[in-house]
């Protein structure tokens, strides 16, 4: 065989084996995918959906609390974490360009990426013991200490793609920086911050670790903001353990809500972007 | 497009929040996991008598109830593993705890051997080897000894044990502390990390329940409910006298009861952890049978977020439970309570008080 | 030059209060949340656990016991982290790295946006249903198809043995494998796209296959920020809880030593959640657990850190050449 061919042959087997690979990685979501879909499928209607949980070991019941306890935990995250991760990712692409703003950048992204149980235990210890409840509050909490560096991340990159003849213009024109800032650099990268903000509340609503330590669970519907609640990767991971087939049956069938809540997201945002992504309005 | 997904979430959650279908009482408890399939029902019941009231009992093991109770985090906890009481030495509790036990379960060892129906005979010191590795094959001379006639496969155990500090093991154990072979020495909720042979650890009774079911050649510990449930294959187990293998139905389970020394037995202030119901003498009582206990301050308002209105629903829910709620544990295998720790059991309640104040029942 | 850290601007700042000021520094008080976040967590985990560290000292680290009675040791914890760590690099990376390459140089283009699309997909499922699925069918599958075959003639070697069907390292490891994927190689392929077209283009000058093209030009150039992403990679992979907890098996003590692929186990992310809700407050085991939280912090924090240094280094210096 001649130096040539083999070269080629190496080609071609470098090709097929890069193909391979992406294959190997996408099996385990299709199986996923359809794992879902074929357990979880049947029991979907509109009393499971609604109806709340019945006597443990009689088939029956929903996860009516969990959903609802889930929208109304990513609610106040986002009313916690959103303007906190706003003003965070401002500050770092309007004035970040010193050392405490390196700094600040640095640990952000390092606690972006850790590990949620962490927080969950802090959140435990400083919130619930101090309570003396679990509940909406110290989940929410959790949460939004997850959603935060997320949306700095992505609000901070959302602004620094917006020119920076936007802003001299505006300044020009004789606006206060903060203003600038705020009415004319935020209102053009809305679209970017919006879809930051949108990935991180699809993230944040299938965290379980911290609502384990935070929110108890309950077979109630909401019932305060101090109280304990359902949510539905909680529900999940406890259905997960159940038994009875009724049981199981229903954790798949969250799992396929949970799954399409945070897929629909996920190609919505892929979607409404797509052309969009380094385009400005201007 | 955003624009309206979020203002249909922002619907749905401000709506939930502004019109909760949340009735005015709220209770919140957790712990045993033994007792929570009748828990359940109880709770279910009693919102359909009095629905301006929820209890939310979550089961998370009785260690992590009884921790929560603790730090005053619940209203009451069920735990089947009684505490030391509040001015005793080792008691951790931070008041004075009333110890009320409501209902009797039994454990049962389930098992899934291929082709092996329910009815495996087993006593205390096959199971004592078994959960600490001494016999790790099922037709190990010892067990086929003990089932004549039964042709077991020549396959390795796997045991399943409790991963969350759990009232069932402490039950358990105080059954295997009865045999010579199994060499730890005290009882406790934690599963002995020296203990040997092949051992899955399952998170509450259901964890043990599922891994049973889905592990070929397994064996564990699982409350009658669960066991019944799940239409789990159970040994039928060794009494005291060594007369026969016992069933765990309710009959038998009763039996134990009723065999048992039930004068002597400490007030709802004193400690019920050497109370035991295990290896009960007579013919038909099955061996592994025990209490399980709700507990709860007794100056309810020591517990903070605590009103005079929970706290009346509270001592009305605990009294229905000894009470009427008793005849809705026959379907699950739970035993009525003697009329004796009944009794017990009302002093206990009525002893209860918000801010000094006594409290109907 | 707008924002730079200017003394002189500071001060004249400060001499005249302007709502300029005000918002600057309003809204730096709120990027100091995240400074502030991670040191209260530290500060929380130190106090928690100092009763157990003053106690058992590096026997904390050392020790393999978990009970009352005989002490608390963090040993099989941690092995177990590291093992399923280790398990889940060493198929993820190569297979992640053979994703990006086929992505940033070999794909066509219609078959590139598809399955960029689907890997991105993955790592936006949940945990819980990666542990859903994990518990449901990579368990059996790995009991019939893995344990099973390799028991049958390997069984008697000790890294072989144990009865867990399904429930042990290499499930855990195999589906945190699973989880890590998109992240490391999303990552590594933003790597490779951003290595210039030029050593690209020199590479096919001389007549270099594409193949060679790669090794050659941009596997070199990548080197550190694939690195970087498999770090990464590996940290996701140590902080990752509930997945892990419902395929381990959940056992403590010295049977929770990694000492068969095929045993039951326990990590430090799960040891947490199985029991820090029971631990009682002042107690020795709670010391011990807010212990290994620590150390998960500190693993986590230090993983990080190597990652973004590494990835952050690469991205900056090639960012800037792509455009």
């Amino acid at each position: 065989m001649s130096n040539y061919s083999l070269r080629r042959f190496k080609d071609r087997l470098a090709l097929w084996l890069g193909a391979l690979c992406a294959v190997l990685a996408m099996i385990p979501l299709i199986s996923i995918l359809y794992e879902v879909v074929k357990n979880g499928a049947s029991t979907i209607n509109v009393d499971f959906l609604t109806a709340a949980p019945g006597v443990i070991g009689q088939p029956g019941g929903g996860i009516g609390p969990a959903i609802q306890g889930t929208l109304i935990l990513v609610g106040f995250t986002i009313i916690i974490g959103v303007p906190l991760g706003v003003l965070s990712g401002i500050y770092l692409s309007e004035f970040g360009d010193n050392p405490i703003g390196r700094v600040i950048r640095f640990l952000n992204d390092v606690l972006a990426e850790f590990p949620s149980v962490v927080i969950g235990v802090v959140i435990f210890t400083l919130i619930v013991l101090t309570l003396r409840s679990f509940s909406v509050v110290a989940g929410a909490l959790a949460l939004s200490i997850i959603m935060l560096p997320v949306v700095t991340r992505s609000t901070e990159e959302s602004l620094k793609l917006v020119p920076n003849s936007i802003r001299d213009a505006s300044m020009a024109l004789g606006i206060r920086r903060w203003r600038t800032t705020l009415s004319v650099v935020l209102a053009t990268a809305k679209s970017g911050i919006v879809t930051g903000i949108l990935l991180a509340i699809a993230r944040v609503a299938g965290e379980s670790a911290p609502l384990v330590f935070t929110i108890l669970g309950s077979q109630y519907f909401f019932s305060g903001l101090n109280s304990a609640t359902d949510a539905l990767p909680l529900r999940i991971y406890r259905l997960a353990l159940l038994p009875y087939p009724y049981a199981q049956a229903q954790g798949w069938g969250a799992a396929l809500v949970l799954i399409l809540m945070v897929l629909v997201v996920n190609v919505g945002v892929r979607l409404a972007t797509r052309g969009r992504l380094y385009s400005t309005r201007s | 497009m955003v624009a309206v997904v979020a203002a249909g979430l922002g619907g749905y959650f401000i709506n939930s929040f502004l019109n909760p279908t949340s009735p005015t009482i709220e209770l919140t408890g957790d712990g045993s996991s033994l007792v929570y399939p009748l828990i359940s029902q109880w709770t279910s019941n009693y919102h359909a008598l009095h629905p301006n009231v929820q209890i939310n009992y979550q089961s998370v093991g009785s260690g992590t109830g009884v921790t929560d109770f603790t730090n005053k985090v619940v209203d009451f906890a069920g735990t089947d593993a009684a505490p030391v009481p509040y001015g005793s030495a080792g008691s951790t509790l931070p008041n004075v705890t009333l110890t009320i036990p409501e209902t009797i379960g039994a454990v049962t060892l389930a098992y899934n051997i291929l082709g092996i129906p329910t009815g495996l005979h087993l006593n205390e010191n096959i199971t004592a080897k078994i959960f600490n590795g001494a016999i790790t094959y099922w037709n190990d001379s010892s067990i086929t000894a003990l089932n004549n006639g039964l042709s077991l496969p020549h396959n390795p155990i796997t045991t399943v044990h409790r991963s969350d500090s759990s009232g069932t093991t402490f039950i358990f154990e105080g059954y295997l502390l009865k045999s010579s072979f199994w060499p730890f020495t005290t009882q406790s909720k934690s599963w002995p990390s020296g203990a040997g042979g092949t051992s899955l650890a399952g998170a509450q009774n259901v964890g043990v329940a599922n891994f049973v079911s889905t592990t070929p050649n397994s064996i564990g510990y699982v409350e009658v409910a669960y066991a019944l449930q799940n239409n789990m294959n159970v040994a039928f187990v060794q009494n005291k006298d060594r007369s026969s293998f016992v069933k765990p139905t309710l009959a038998n389970i009763t039996a134990a009861v009723s065999s048992a020394d039930v004068s002597n037995l400490p007030t709802g202030l004193q400690d019920w952890s050497a109370v035991s119901l295990i290896l009960e003498p007579g013919a038909n009582s099955y061996p592994i049978v025990s209490f399980t206990y709700i507990i709860v301050y007794q100056q309810l308002n020591v517990r903070p977020l605590m009103t005079l209105d929970k706290a009346k629903a509270l001592v009305d829910f605990i009294w229905y439970m000894v009470h009427e709620g008793q005849s809705a544990g026959a379907s699950l295998n739970y035993a009525t309570l003697p009329a004796s720790i009944v009794t017990i059991d009302e002093t206990s309640i009525k002893s209860i008080t918000f801010n000094g104040q006594s409290l109907p029942t | 030059m707008s924002g730079r850290l200017n003394l002189q601007k500071l001060f004249e700042g400060l001499k005249h209060p302007s709502s300029d000021g005000f918002f600057r520094y309003g809204s730096l008080v709120f990027a100091g949340s995240v400074v502030a976040i991670i040191v209260l967590s530290l500060v929380v985990l130190v106090q928690g656990a100092f009763p157990a560290l003053t106690k058992f000292g590096v026997s904390f680290l050392t020790g393999t016991n978990w009970d009352a009675a005989t002490g608390f040791g963090a040993l099989p914890y941690i092995l177990g982290t590291l093992l399923t760590a280790l398990i889940a690099i060493m198929i993820g990376v190569p297979i992640s790295l053979g994703i990006a390459i086929f992505l940033a140089e070999m794909a066509p283009d219609v078959i590139r946006v598809v399955v960029s699309n689907i890997v991105e997909l993955l790592a936006a499922v949940p945990s819980i249903i990666y542990g859903l699925w994990g518990l449901y069918v990579l368990r059996i599958w790995v009991a019939n198809y893995v344990q099973a075959p390799i028991q049958g003639s390997f069984g008697f070697l000790p890294i072989f043995g144990g009865t867990s069907y399904g429930l042990n390292f290499l499930t855990a490891g195999l589906l945190l494998a699973i989880m890590i994927i998109p992240t490391i190689a999303s990552i590594s392929r933003e790597v490779m796209v951003s290595v210039p077209n030029s050593q690209r283009e020199a590479a096919y000058g001389v007549g270099a296959t594409r193949w060679e093209v790669v090794r050659m030009s941009v596997l070199s150039y990548s080197r550190s920020g694939i690195f970087g992403a498999a770090i990464l990679g590996l940290g996701r992979a140590i902080g990752e809880t509930m997945a892990v907890t419902l395929v381990i098996g959940g056992v403590t003590g010295a049977s929770a030593l990694p000492t068969s692929l095929f045993r039951p186990g326990q990590t430090m992310a799960t040891i947490l959640v199985n029991q820090l809700s029971e631990a009682e407050s002042g107690s020795l085991q709670l010391a011990a657990l807010l212990g290994i939280g620590l150390v998960l912090f500190a693993i986590a924090f230090a993983i990080n850190v190597v990652a973004q240094l590494l990835v952050w280094r690469v991205l900056k210096v090639q960012g800037g050449a792509v455009e």
